[in-house]
């Protein structure tokens, strides 16, 4: 449970204190703090979880986020480990974010809405199979369709000045 | 065979038969421009993956609630871990002080450390060339000349065993205590001999480097003055030597 966690919730924390102003460092803390208030929450005997781990989780480091900020000061205290070995993708600080948000998410927000809907299920780990049941259709259709979105948004992506410039591509190869 | 990005695209969608996979993966390993354009757009996808995850949270319904919650739960913390105010203040003022004194260490520290630099850069043991017929006479006490012969061969212990209570040796016992780091005793040594050859070059300077040693900076500048008005072999080191000194001192008096 705490390595499914720590795998799939600790890169959205990252990014999300990133997008809140904070360093790669203060994302780590934050996510071992909040992971630290979600045991304890967990370990209260009259807690209930009435919605998903993943929100819970979210309020709580973007709360956290908050609250240390205004504190304004870093204590550094005894914390278990719960990276396990997980690599978290570096996106870099804010100026690199703003490069990902750009290049990837705007040319993902501009696939038409099939394409939009499909890879956000696949970016949410659903198969195949339920992708098909929850948009109406076969297996063997959500296969080719998810080939074609992921190829026409990596065309669109390689098409970007950005992308170029990041591979080291000059204007003229472009028109090759 | 399709181009990088159709290649990445079919890879990252799993659109590729676990042949193709392995084969692909090989081509990584050896197809620098293909690793660089792979290792960009995985990297994308994995922001996106992580992007639509935050999308989807903050259009969860149960957000606002667990928001209002979180919130309301990290403010009560917060006013339970502020201190009272004269506690605040107290601890200010301790932090305060304790700045100070770290500064006043630091001085310290960086002062000291500059007079014992500037013996290090000048302090030479007297060479066995600059002996002088002045010290060394028919009539020169046998263990004198032992306790000179024992500096020289660079046995300071066995220096010191002869020349401590022959006053005529002091010179060489102070030197032997120089090098032996025994500054308190090798100014007496070397006053003692001063006393008895005021003309003599070599304790002058010996004495001005031990003065500074001990951070007594006027009086070392007096033992130097007596060399660098003169045309000597110490004049020039002498001249130097004082600059530094009075740089140090210039200092001192900027920052007391």
């Amino acid at each position: 449970m705490l390595e499914f966690v720590n795998r799939v919730y600790r890169p959205m924390i990252h990014l999300l204190i990133l997008q809140m102003g904070g360093s790669r460092d203060d994302a780590e803390d934050v996510f071992q703090d909040g992971m630290l208030e979600l045991i304890k929450k967990s370990e209260d005997p009259s807690f209930q979880l009435t919605s998903s781990i993943k929100t819970l989780l979210y309020a709580i480091c973007k709360n956290l986020w908050k609250y240390k900020s205004r504190m304004n000061h870093r204590t550094v205290k005894f914390r278990p480990d719960f990276n396990s070995g997980v690599e978290v993708p570096e996106y870099g600080e804010a100026g690199d974010l703003d490069l990902y948000e750009k290049l990837f998410w705007g040319n993902f927000k501009l696939l038409p809405k099939t394409c939009r809907q499909l890879l956000e299920l696949h970016f949410k780990n659903h198969r195949n199979k339920e992708i098909a049941r929850l948009l109406n259709t076969t297996e063997a259709y959500v296969k080719k369709r998810k080939s074609f979105c992921t190829r026409q948004m990596i065309q669109a992506i390689q098409k970007t000045s950005e992308y170029r410039k990041l591979m080291g591509l000059s204007k003229t190869s472009l028109l090759i | 065979m399709p181009d990088n990005g159709e290649y990445i695209a079919e890879y990252l969608s799993g659109g590729l038969s676990p042949e193709e996979m392995k084969e692909f993966e090989a081509r990584l390993a050896t197809d620098e421009e293909l690793n660089k354009e792979y290792q960009l757009l995985s990297k994308g996808m994995d922001y996106l993956k992580v992007r639509a995850m935050l999308e989807e949270i903050e259009n969860d319904p149960d957000l606002p609630e667990l928001d209002k919650e979180y919130e309301a739960y990290f403010r009560e913390k917060k006013k339970s871990a502020s201190k009272p105010k004269f506690r605040r203040a107290l601890w200010r003022t301790l932090q305060a002080a304790a700045f100070v004194g770290a500064l006043l260490l630091i001085r310290t520290i960086l002062f000291s450390v500059t007079t014992v630099k500037l013996y290090d850069r000048f302090y030479d043991p007297l060479s066995s060339e600059a002996l002088s017929t002045a010290v060394i006479t028919d009539s020169t006490n046998a263990s004198v000349l032992l306790g000179i012969d024992c500096y020289f061969l660079e046995d300071y212990v066995g220096a010191i065993k002869h020349l401590v209570e022959v006053p005529e040796g002091s010179f060489y016992l102070g030197l032997s205590q120089l090098e032996l780091e025994q500054f308190d005793d090798a100014l007496e040594s070397l006053q003692v001999y001063q006393d008895g050859y005021p003309e003599n070059l070599d304790v002058h300077w010996y004495l001005g480097l031990t003065y500074l040693r001990l951070d007594e900076l006027d009086e070392a500048l007096n033992s130097l003055n007596k060399l660098s008005t003169k045309s000597n072999p110490y004049s020039s080191r002498a001249e130097k030597l004082i600059g530094e000194i009075e740089k140090v001192k210039a200092a001192r008096k900027e920052n007391p």
